[in-house]
């Protein structure tokens, strides 16, 4: 035990950070995390019907609900609810998760998780998240159809610089630029999929953690260019 | 319970609240060869180049699109002496393309520049459609004394047109090339030799890319209206034709390492913004035929003047705009017209005298103006302002005019270059392992750019940059 946390209490120090919060964290987390009767009863909360669970971990959980089993919640996959409900909820992430700087970020009874993140980036997953979870932006508009941080991200939460896996995510679910704009109804100089900047990035208008706008509008401030997750945008006459 | 909860959230904020670990920095460090920093035209050509000369290349774009200006250069691209001018049966050579360079900039250009540009412009171009880039139509562009503006055959704008061509050589080359990570430092070692770049990337994490040479090639200034009214006050409130991250940052970083600038009070108004827009109204239309009237529905000036004269010229006009002129067939003949037409730029009508109604022009002075004009052409002779090309009458059945006025197009003053295409000190003397090409340059338009030559410049001079900057990396 003690051999385990030294790592990061000499890391903490070292960085002159006050480490006794973290410290408790990380002491607390093999008794805390995952461990979902610590805060509900499950009696109560499970619904009518539910098969009694023996355990009270997440693992008990997610042997039935996972990406292929989704009970009786085909609707609303399991994933998706709990997250939306904690994180709304202003759930710390580390009741149920293990986390610390430059470790990956897993659940309790998880052998693996996302790819390592320093501090920064766990803000960044954390904003995301409660982005995600009711924003109106693109991320939240893709968790109402259920969609998850993997989906896009895959493993790694943090995308690079050209946004490379993301990118090619939208283009895995929503078809390329070609398709996208082939599928475009106005009029075809107004086409934002097939625009004379040539094969732009999705996310140069497309963010997933906050409000989208079309690139078009930097030169053509005068287009009528609504664009889901984005401001309503009206015709401001002339153009800048 | 409650309480547990409260002090797991507070355990878990303040980890978010703490300073970035330090490994997280030294991760994204890395090193390379060679660093560019711009995706536009002479950023891209420098990191083929140097690449197929054997250097690692990594390249910082700080917006979220490469690309730059030439992504969106419409007009076409000098050079003297190439295949298509002799089909066309243009007769043209680099000491004439150097004449109309030197003049058109007011012969402040450096002349060793300008004879580089004029003598590898055929040599750029071909090394262009080598790379897959349609550049086999030649038209006229303003200061120019032959048709040398090349163009694809669609009649199409010439910039995405090579940056297609740029970016698939990019691709298949798997060049490593960054977006949205801006370029914070130029960094120089200890025998005063550039080493490296520090940057930001989008999230705001700072990285050091060590490298054995660097080759700024970021771009001018046109879209950053503090730092031309610096120089031009006159100039507050002008529109830029200018894609919006040209604002000039790469003249700062130069400056930074002791870097010499020229010419930084050279900015070009360029004549022909649609009014009350920042797009930009090709010049190629008047090359092609278009005239250009006043409120009072008269020509005022030679069509195919230089950019300077003529914006100087229209905003000495009532209302400090003008009108282009033109018909069907000039229509039917430049595919990037639609696009006005899309944009509501245009008006149209039956009869120069309905057009002027509904422009807002004279409408006898239109009419007689078309008509004098009809007959210059016939005569082979323009008595009223000399105008040498009149490649087409206005003719029904359709009449058209797009109100233009000026804005901030180029800068041409920036770090001065020598002839490898170094960045020169304060002394003169080259800065070790800094190469430079493209807009933030300056020494090569001198007082004022001819359209056409800003495309063949960023190839010419990012080519000898990348060439420069791999031998550079190849002996350090």
């Amino acid at each position: 035990m003690i051999k385990r946390f030294t790592p990061i209490a000499v890391l903490l120090l070292s960085l002159g950070v006050a480490s006794i919060s973290n410290l408790a964290l990380a002491q607390d987390k093999t008794e805390t995390n995952g461990v979902c009767s610590r805060c509900h009863d499950l009696a109560k909360v499970l619904p009518d019907g539910h098969p009694k669970v023996a355990a009270t971990g997440i693992t008990a959980c997610s042997s039935c609900h996972d990406k292929t089993k989704s009970g009786a919640s085909a609707a609303n996959p399991f994933f998706t609810r709990l997250h939306t409900a904690h994180v709304k909820a202003d759930v710390a992430c580390s009741v149920c998760h293990q986390w610390a700087p430059g470790k990956e970020f897993t659940a309790a009874g998880f052998k693996h998780g996302a790819a390592p993140l320093d501090g920064d980036e766990f803000a960044l997953v954390m904003h995301a998240m409660k982005d995600w979870a009711g924003s109106g932006n693109l991320d939240s508009i893709h968790r109402e159809k259920n969609v998850t941080c993997t989906a896009c991200h895959g493993k790694d939460l943090i995308p690079d610089s050209n946004m490379t896996a993301v990118n090619g995510q939208c283009a895995a679910c929503h078809g390329g630029l070609e398709k996208v704009a082939a599928s475009f109804k106005g009029a075809s100089y107004l086409n934002p999929h097939a625009s004379h900047l040539g094969p732009i990035a999705c996310t140069t208008c497309h963010n997933g953690h906050k409000e989208s706008k079309s690139y078009c509008l930097e030169c053509h401030a005068n287009f009528n260019m609504p664009i889901p997750g984005g401001a309503a945008v009206a015709p401001t006459g002339a153009g800048k | 319970m409650v309480k547990r909860r409260d002090i797991l959230k507070l355990a878990a904020m303040s980890i978010v609240a703490g300073p970035a670990p330090a490994f997280a920095a030294m991760a994204r460090n890395g090193k390379t060869d060679v660093v560019v920093i711009g995706s536009g035209g002479a950023g891209f050509a420098a990191a083929i180049t140097a690449h197929d000369l054997g250097a690692k290349v990594v390249v910082f774009e700080k917006m979220p699109i490469i690309g730059g200006n030439t992504q969106i250069a419409s007009g076409g691209m000098n050079a003297a002496g190439t295949r298509y001018q002799a089909a066309a049966g243009v007769k043209d050579d680099w000491k004439l393309m150097y004449d109309d360079t030197m003049k058109g900039g007011h012969n402040r250009g450096i002349p060793e520049l300008v004879e580089i540009l004029a003598k590898n412009s055929a040599a750029s171009l071909d090394w262009l459609v080598s790379l897959g880039a349609d550049l086999s139509t030649v038209g006229r562009a303003g200061g120019a004394s032959v048709d040398r503006s090349h163009g694809p055959k669609d009649g199409g704008p010439v910039g995405p047109q090579i940056m297609k061509a740029l970016r698939n050589g990019i691709a298949k080359r798997k060049i490593d090339v960054r977006t949205r990570t801006d370029v914070t430092h130029i960094l120089m070692n200890g025998t005063g030799a550039v080493s490296g770049v520090l940057v930001k990337d989008y999230l705001g994490h700072t990285y050091e890319m060590a490298a054995k040479s660097v080759i700024l090639a970021s771009g001018g200034f046109s879209a950053n209206l503090k730092m031309v009214t610096k120089y031009h006050p006159e100039y507050a409130g002008f529109a830029t034709s200018n894609q919006p991250g040209a604002t000039g940052e790469g003249i700062g970083l130069a400056q930074d390492l002791g870097a010499q600038l020229r010419d930084m009070d050279q900015i070009q108004i360029h004549p022909t913004l649609a009014a009350g827009t920042n797009i930009l109204v090709t010049e190629a239309m008047r090359g092609a035929g278009a005239i250009m009237v006043n409120r009072e529905g008269k020509r005022f000036i030679n069509e195919l003047t230089t950019r300077d004269v003529a914006s100087a010229a229209i905003l000495k006009q009532t209302g400090k705009s003008a009108f282009l002129i033109f018909d069907d067939g000039l229509r039917k003949q430049m595919a990037l017209i639609e696009g006005y037409f899309h944009l509501g730029f245009v008006k149209e009508s039956q009869s120069p005298e309905e057009l002027a109604k509904a422009a807002g022009i004279d409408a006898a002075a239109l009419a007689e103006t078309i008509t004098s004009y009809n007959k210059y052409r016939a005569a082979k002779s323009d008595p009223d302002f000399k105008r040498a090309d009149m490649p087409r009458s206005i003719e029904p059945p359709k009449f058209y005019s797009i109100e233009v006025q000026p804005g901030i197009h180029y800068t041409m003053g920036g770090v001065l270059l020598n002839a490898k295409a170094q960045a020169a000190g304060l002394n003169g003397v080259p800065i070790p392992a800094l190469f430079t090409a493209g807009e933030v340059t300056g020494g090569v338009h001198g007082a004022n750019r001819l359209g056409g030559n800003s495309t063949s410049e960023t190839i010419t001079f990012g080519r000898i940059a990348g060439r420069g900057a791999a031998a550079y990396a190849k002996k350090s």
